[in-house]
């Protein structure tokens, strides 16, 4: 059972290979399909490629990411890392956080429907969305980090503090980077619903719906909302990229690859 | 029933305080009586500290009681009888380290309440990454509001991040906890009976260790990452109890009348 077989209705409105954008009943959703889907400036362009045209559509009322296979993210691509130079990454960093600001201000509301595994940056990618949505039976979530020598941003600890509330959750799932399976992660607020897979598609989308409402949000008014409710997100992001944050993450990724 | 009755021989005793090992977890047991804080139970603990550190293959430090008390707060008789308000500032000095060392520690950590964790005994236990409380005696309590006693700035925040959405009643309103309140209220992560805490409270750090445990670098610097307003708070308070003598001399005073 494929995710894409749920959407066997529906043709791709654009393939770009290790990534495809569906329409469905005016919901986008953005299927990702390169194995451990491990970032890399490749898929952050082609991301940036489907969000223009999911904006760029007025009868769009939100938005799913989502992935086939045994991962939705497995994180950062290390292997690239490892091959090249520390300004590269740190380009990439740049980049990927461009990406996170994108999805977490995004002018319509967004889940992130995890078919598997979602490992540190794919973890971080799944917590910049509003709704988060853990096939029940496998696949785990967690913020790995901390166990293998990983780091992040500063602006990251807003993020994740804002999305998971403060209290023992937060601090579990980052300090000690506990794993969660979809009842775990739904029994501590991490997820909203932890779905069989072959309905993960269907409840995500109903998910969706139900905080939509018939006429779904106004676009520049949940933009603002967002840029409101995220304001120490996005100023410590500007800081991020003012100082040599982003640099000091790059180094550290650097040596993190090489383990 | 005590706690330590599971435990061998102690590694090293210090003026009530034991150093165990149960496989490669460090167990620190308070065997005096209240096991308030003063300047001798805190240079104590330090030292054992020290040894948890220098021990290589150590990969958690779990920290209990023995008796009717895990810590039942500072020791104001002793604070009363001290001579000079550079002494009584010395200690809050002394002792704000100390938490802070337990913060960010260098491994997992986790108080095993074995009964009563009162105003500094509950400081203490949230230092801790983990919480286990018996569910058969003793309350944990944040009483300060009821003694007109106030918690350093630093505390605050450390406090609030761990506890999350119950914190105000924990902490304005002094709100006293049974193992099973406190697990079902987010301030504890388990609350077996008492003959299971120890047991229970090495397979939740073994839970979280995983096979390998915590690269120990990657691990303190997350805490310092995580719990950077605690610190950048910590570092002021520090300065500021430099510029407050003159009010420790009231509030000494103030703590002898009440004796």
């Amino acid at each position: 059972m494929s995710i894409r077989s749920s959407l066997h209705l529906h043709k791709p409105v654009k393939d770009l290979k290790a990534l495809a954008l569906y329409f469905v009943d005016k919901i986008a959703v953005i299927v990702m399909d390169n194995g451990e889907n491990r970032i890399n400036f490749e898929l952050i362009v082609k991301f940036h490629k489907l969000l223009d045209i999911v904006e760029r559509n007025s009868s769009c009322k939100g938005l799913i990411t989502t992935a086939d296979g045994k991962f939705y993210c497995n994180g950062l691509d290390l292997d690239w890392a490892l091959q090249h130079s520390t300004e590269q990454v740190e380009e990439l960093l740049v980049q990927l956080n461009e990406l996170q600001m994108r999805l977490l201000l995004f002018p319509m509301p967004t889940l992130a429907a995890l078919n598997g595994h979602a490992f540190a940056g794919g973890a971080l990618f799944a917590i910049a969305h509003d709704l988060r949505v853990l096939r029940q039976d496998k696949g785990w979530l967690c913020f790995n980090e901390v166990k293998i020598n990983g780091v992040f941003v500063k602006c990251h600890f807003p993020l994740m503090r804002t999305k998971i509330g403060f209290g023992h959750n937060y601090t579990d799932a980052i300090v000690l980077g506990k794993r969660y399976t979809g009842p775990e992660a739904l029994s501590s607020g991490l997820v909203h619903a932890a779905p069989p897979i072959s309905l993960l598609l269907i409840e995500s989308i109903h998910l969706l719906k139900s905080f939509s409402g018939k006429s779904g949000y106004p676009r520049e008014s949940l933009q603002l909302m967002k840029s409101d409710v995220y304001r120490d997100v996005i100023t410590q992001y500007q800081v991020d990229l003012d100082s040599n944050s982003m640099k000091k993450a790059a180094e550290k990724t650097k040596s993190m690859s090489k383990l | 029933m005590n706690v330590s009755d599971h435990l061998h021989k102690p590694v090293k005793t210090l003026n009530g305080l034991e150093l165990h090992y149960v496989g490669d977890f460090a167990v620190i047991v308070m065997d005096r009586g209240e096991n308030r804080l003063n300047t001798d139970f805190l240079d104590c603990f330090n030292e054992l500290m020290d040894d948890v550190e220098r021990n290589s293959s150590c990969k958690g430090l779990i920290t209990t009681g023995k008796g009717k008390f895990y810590g039942n707060g500072l020791d104001l008789k002793w604070i009363a009888g001290l001579k000079s308000p550079e002494m009584f500032h010395e200690f809050f000095v002394k002792i704000s380290l100390w938490l802070k060392r337990i913060l960010v520690f260098p491994l997992p950590t986790l108080a095993a309440i074995n009964g009563h964790a009162y105003a500094g005994g509950a400081l203490m236990a949230f230092a801790h990454d983990l919480r286990v409380q018996n569910k058969e005696k003793g309350w944990l309590c944040f009483n300060e509001v009821f003694i007109s006693r106030q918690f350093q700035p630093f505390h605050y925040l450390y406090i609030r991040t761990k506890i999350g959405q119950n914190y105000t009643e924990a902490i304005v309103l002094g709100k006293r906890y049974t193992g099973s309140e406190a697990l079902s209220n987010g301030l504890v992560h388990a609350a077996p009976s008492m003959s299971l805490l120890l047991s229970e409270s090495v397979q939740l750090l073994k839970s979280f260790c995983g096979k390998s445990g915590y690269p120990r670098e990657s691990l303190h610097l997350m805490k310092c990452d995580v719990y950077r307003d605690v610190l950048e708070q910590h570092q002021r308070d520090m300065s500021g109890i430099g510029r407050e003598k003159k009010e420790t001399k009231i509030v000494a005073n103030d703590v002898k009348s009440r004796l």
